[in-house]
This record gives C-alpha cells, sequence and structure tokens, in this order.
C-alpha cells in the first residue's frame, strides 16, 4: 500500500509533463493541479464568506478569520498603516493563500509520482505542485509586478509613479540613469520572485521523494520521512509569506515615496509657519 | 585548495566538480544562515524592540537560500 501511494523509483523531473492538449494549448500536470487548487480555494472562500457572522463561532470560519486577521497583520509592516493594509488585503493575501495551499497540498503523496497517468505509453505524474513549474511561478510572479504597477498608479497617480524611478528632474542625466536602472530593477524582481518559489518548492518535492525513495529500496517503512515533511510544511509557509510580503514592500516603497514627499511638505509648511511666528 | 580544483578540472571527473560545487554553495549558504540569525539573536539582546522587525530577518534569509538552490539547480541538473 505504501510503495504504492509512495512511488519506490525516484521520480525526478525540472519540466513539468504534458497531459493532453485543449485545442492548440497543451495542458501539463502542473496546470491541472494548479486549476483544481484554485477551484478549491474559490469554493472554500464563497462557502466561508456565506458563513460570515459578527460573531463566528468555532471551526473553518474561525481559521479563516486568523488568516484574514494574520494576513493584515503582516501587511502592516510593508505598508506602515493598517488602513491601508486592509485596504490591500484581498490583493495580497491572494498570493499568500494560494501559494500556501499549493504547497501545502503539494505535500499529499497524491501529488506528484503518487497516481501515474500514462501518455503516448510513458507513465506522467497526474498532478504537480503548480509552484514547483517555473511557468506558474514566472506567471505569478509577473502577475505581481503588473498588479503592483497598477495600484501604484491608481493610488498616486501615473506622475508620481515615474517620479519614484526618475526623480523630480527626470532630464538630470543621473536621475535618468538612476531611473533606467530602476526599471530594470522591475525585471530581475520578476526573475528574483520566480526563482526563489520554483527552486524552494521544486526542491522540496525532489528532497522528499529521494529520502522516501531511499528508505523504500531498503523495504522499511518510511517514517524518517515525516521531519523533512514537516520541514517542508515550514518552507511551504515561508514561501507564500516571502511572496507576499515582498510584493507588497515594492509596492509600499513605490508609493511611500509619495507620502514621505507629503511629510517633507508638511514639515516645511511647519518650520516656515514656525519661522513666520519667530519673525512676528 | 587552489590546486585540488585545478586537478579535478584537469581530470575532467564532473562529479567531482559538481560535488565540490555543491558543498561550497550550501557551506557558504549555511555560513550566511548562521550569520544572520546569531546577529539576528545579538541584536535582539541589546534591544528586544527589534523583534518586531523580524519580517526582514526571514527576507534576507530566503534570499541566501536562493543562492545554495540556484547552485544545486546549476549542479543537479543544468551541468553536464
Amino acid at each position: 500500500m505504501l510503495s504504492r501511494l509512495f512511488a519506490a523509483e525516484i521520480h525526478v523531473s525540472l519540466k513539468a509533463e504534458e497531459l493532453f492538449m485543449v485545442g492548440p494549448l497543451k495542458v501539463t500536470n502542473s496546470m491541472l493541479y494548479g486549476a483544481i487548487c484554485a477551484l478549491l480555494i474559490v469554493i472554500f472562500m464563497i462557502v466561508m464568506a456565506w458563513r460570515i457572522k459578527l460573531r463566528p463561532k468555532k471551526g473553518f470560519s474561525a481559521i479563516v478569520e486568523m488568516i484574514t486577521e494574520h494576513v493584515i497583520g503582516i501587511l502592516e509592516g510593508p505598508f506602515s498603516s493598517r488602513e491601508k493594509a486592509v485596504k490591500y488585503a484581498p490583493y495580497f493575501g491572494v498570493f499568500f493563500l494560494f501559494i500556501m495551499f499549493n504547497n501545502l497540498l503539494g505535500l499529499l503523496p497524491v501529488v506528484g509520482p503518487g497516481i501515474y497517468s500514462s501518455v503516448e505509453g510513458a507513465h506522467v505524474p497526474l498532478l504537480r505542485p503548480f509552484t514547483a513549474d517555473l511557468n506558474g511561478t514566472v506567471a505569478m510572479a509577473v502577475f505581481a509586478i503588473v498588479l503592483v504597477q497598477y495600484l501604484s498608479i491608481k493610488e498616486q497617480g501615473g506622475r508620481f509613479h515615474l517620479q519614484h524611478y526618475f526623480g523630480d528632474k527626470p532630464k538630470n542625466p543621473i536621475n535618468l540613469f538612476i531611473g533606467l536602472l530602476e526599471v530594470f530593477g522591475e525585471f530581475t524582481r520578476i526573475v528574483s520572485l520566480s526563482l526563489r518559489l520554483f527552486l524552494n518548492t521544486a526542491v522540496g518535492e525532489i528532497l522528499v521523494s529521494v529520502f522516501t525513495s531511499m528508505i523504500l529500496a531498503t523495504g522499511r517503512t518510511p517514517i524518517a520521512v515525516i521531519p523533512i515533511l514537516l520541514f517542508e510544511m515550514l518552507v511551504a509557509y515561508i514561501q507564500a509569506y516571502v511572496f507576499m510580503v515582498l510584493a507588497a514592500t515594492y509596492l509600499g516603497l513605490a508609493t511611500g515615496h509619495h507620502d514621505s514627499t507629503d511629510d517633507h511638505h508638511s514639515a516645511a509648511k511647519l518650520t516656515n509657519r514656525l519661522a513666520e511666528d519667530g519673525k512676528g | 585548495m587552489v590546486q585540488l580544483f585545478a586537478e579535478v578540472v584537469e581530470s575532467g571527473t564532473p562529479i567531482m566538480a559538481k560535488s565540490i560545487m555543491l558543498g561550497v554553495a550550501f557551506a557558504a549558504a549555511a555560513l550566511g544562515l548562521g550569520m544572520v540569525g546569531a546577529n539576528y539573536m545579538k541584536a535582539l539582546g541589546r534591544n528586544p524592540e527589534a523583534g518586531k522587525q523580524a519580517n526582514q530577518l526571514i527576507i534576507v534569509a530566503a534570499m541566501i537560500e536562493v543562492t545554495a538552490l540556484l547552485a544545486f539547480l546549476l549542479g543537479a541538473f543544468l551541468l553536464k
């Protein structure tokens, strides 16, 4: 039974395998898993939204409330105000929930080399964690960065958004050069966000499967994998946390500048008023 | 150490070269993570209020970790 659930032979593949075609689109096992996961989260959240009450009873609704409060608490750091954190929690909480669900459900034996599907004679795992596929993480990172740009423009306007890159005087060659570097930095952010998430999850999957097959090869029950699974649960949380906090930090940096210039103006006004009072 | 590297490169045994690469990368990442943790503990000892900024610690740790994982990717899959 165990050897059927945990495959005895090591199945290590960095790329997601193709399952079937829908028109011109190749559907891979990670896409299938990502769609199932997204559907599960949507259904779960809609059911929870129906059950919203002023005083939640024990059970799942309390857990969802705890997660929401946790996300808002984390976002208070990058935005440095609770009001903004509550405002942006739906956008960034999505990343947290999706990555967390993906990584945690990916630890189940049925995901990865658990259930096989035979495609053209070859055995291919039916499900693969969405975050263990570079295509998936790049898509998420691109979405996050585009969302940050959109929210920043919506929050402070296009002019101030460009000022975040090029400063007050964009014709100054130094400001222009720094601005171009900042724009290039947005692309490196996509690379770093996506590679970090992909490598952590993919390496975790490989680690679990290598340890399991090593122990199963000696004919013993793979109890020693449990600490690694616990470690992977920690990694799942940390990666979801890091992705969300970094995306929120990028938005906080882009919009915080505007706030700080306001503060600067108000501070200048205050000093002017004080000086006038002193003169009077 | 340098002599060892040179010998490995000359003898053309990729497994040995990859092993050394992974070993150095993981050791360096472990040292980096240790330094982050140690300095965080020192900062916490001096200034207990620093505990509120613990999220920065996790971000730095994740950034260090990804360099070791890049080496793993190169060593285990990409380099032939």
